[in-house]
């Protein structure tokens, strides 16, 4: 049962990704201030197909790391282009904040001055 | 000047932080004082430490979430980290990505700014009461330790900094072992804003960047309020007057839009992108002739932005063709 759910409403996210698939650079007619970016700094604009290749490939991406189809869209319709581009290409080497070392490190840290106040204390009490 | 003691030369000069903490490894970070903002100096602001800031304890991994609903939070958003975790948190990754993070910002109307990476950017925005979200490398090797923290103040006098981190609630941490992570990590930063609202280390193209990626995905109102900032900071930059425009437009204002791209055009004549909105705004309105004239304008400045010949090139055909209708389009602008 659920595969074929998961299967049905990827094909339906692809499907409305890829006609909903917006294109940035205007706005009626009118030039966007991403796409002006876009001119000013010489990268290349994403052209719609390539836009909705781009979500396509990082919806089933982010679909197969456990995001909740759900939420795939919603993740994908907040990104820009630049972010959309960026995260297609490097969706596993970009650091992943998420702090697990960090609590070891804390409770070494509280261990650490625990124990050297400790020391100083009963040094003090001697 | 105030010399401080033991502020060596070097210190003073290095500009990239990298570099800088680098020869740290040998002689100790520089004093924070030296890269406080002049006002915060002279007005001997030595410490700081912004309350307001809510706090929410990281569970298992996700540091990214809480340290968004924290800044979320002191910014005017009120939510929860398992709130943000459909949107931020990447389980195959056990983490949070630095571009989801300031995309969910931008979700919720806000302007997600990337300070420059240097201490006096980060200091300067803590000095005006911005809590910034950091990334922070913990580990080494195999185990990074990536880390996302709110530093919510500095103390100049002890050299530490203040922080919400993780399950800690206030962690104060010296300053340079903050800085070393903090370089590790990248010298990321972000700061959350309610559009409208600048940062204190504002520079003119991170700005533009920041406000451009809120129109691009935000509200109009929220952009439009970026922007209108951003041109009473930057008066001279067109690329200010232009987002207004442009927002002012999303938003059916057309006067406004009309004015905001005038105003583009005044500071930079040769500002071609801003011409061709122009034209296209009235070539909508029927008034060929002024279309003419801006998609002129823009013709002529195409060599500093030549992506955007093609839409001038599609303007020039619609214009073609509106003068091929057998009634000429009465002008009418609001």
């Amino acid at each position: 049962m659920r595969t074929p759910f998961n299967l049905l409403s990827g094909l339906l996210i692809s499907l409305a990704l890829i006609t909903g698939g917006t294109a940035s650079v205007a706005h009626g007619a009118l030039l966007d201030s991403s796409g002006l970016l876009a001119f000013e700094q010489r990268t290349q604009h994403l052209a719609s197909v390539e836009q909705a290749l781009a979500q396509e490939a990082l919806a089933a991406r982010l679909a197969a790391m456990g995001v909740d189809a759900a939420a795939v869209s919603a993740r994908l319709g907040q990104l820009t282009d630049e972010e959309l581009q960026l995260l297609a290409e490097r969706l596993d080497q970009l650091p992943a904040g998420a702090g697990l070392l960090e609590i070891i490190g804390i409770v070494f840290v509280v261990l650490l001055i625990l124990e050297l106040v400790g020391v100083t204390d009963i040094f003090k009490a001697i | 000047m105030r010399r401080l003691p033991g502020s060596g030369r070097v210190w003073r000069r290095a500009a990239p932080l990298s570099v800088l903490l680098l020869a740290g490894c040998a002689t100790g970070p520089p004093p924070l004082i030296e890269h406080l903002p002049e006002a915060a100096r002279s007005a001997g602001r030595l410490q700081q430490e912004i309350t307001a800031v809510p706090f929410h304890p990281q569970a298992d991994y996700q540091c990214g979430p809480a340290a968004l609903a924290t800044v979320l939070g002191w910014s005017g958003v009120q939510t929860t980290p398992e709130a943000l975790v459909p949107r931020v948190y990447l389980p195959g990754r056990q983490g949070s990505l630095q571009p989801e993070i300031r995309a969910t910002a931008r979700a919720f109307n806000r302007l997600a700014y990337e300070p420059e990476p240097r201490l006096a950017a980060l200091l300067a925005e803590l000095d005006a009461g911005h809590p910034v979200l950091v990334l922070q490398k913990l580990g080494v090797g195999p185990w990074p330790g990536w880390h996302y923290a709110v530093v919510i103040g500095y103390d100049a006098v002890a050299e530490a900094f203040l922080l919400r981190s993780g399950t800690e609630s206030r962690l104060r941490v010296s300053s340079r072992r903050f800085l070393t992570s903090w370089i590790r990590g990248g010298t990321w930063a972000l700061v959350v804003l309610p559009p409208g609202t600048l940062p204190a280390s504002a520079d003119a193209a991170r700005y533009q960047h920041a406000a451009a990626d809120l129109e691009a995905t935000g509200s109009p109102a929220a952009a439009r309020a970026a922007w209108a900032a951003g041109v009473t900071r930057w008066p001279d930059a067109p690329a200010m007057w232009f987002g207004l425009g442009n927002t002012a437009y999303r938003q059916d204002d057309i006067a406004a839009a009309l004015a905001a791209f005038q105003r583009a055009v005044a500071v930079a004549p040769t500002h071609a992108a801003s011409h061709y909105n122009l034209a296209r705004i009235h070539l909508e309105h029927g008034c060929l002739d002024q279309a003419k004239t801006h998609l002129a304008a823009a013709e002529d400045a195409l060599d500093a932005l030549p992506g955007l010949a093609p839409l001038v090139a599609d303007a020039r055909e619609a214009l073609a063709r509106e003068r091929a209708r057998p009634i000429a389009p009465i002008c009418q602008l609001p």
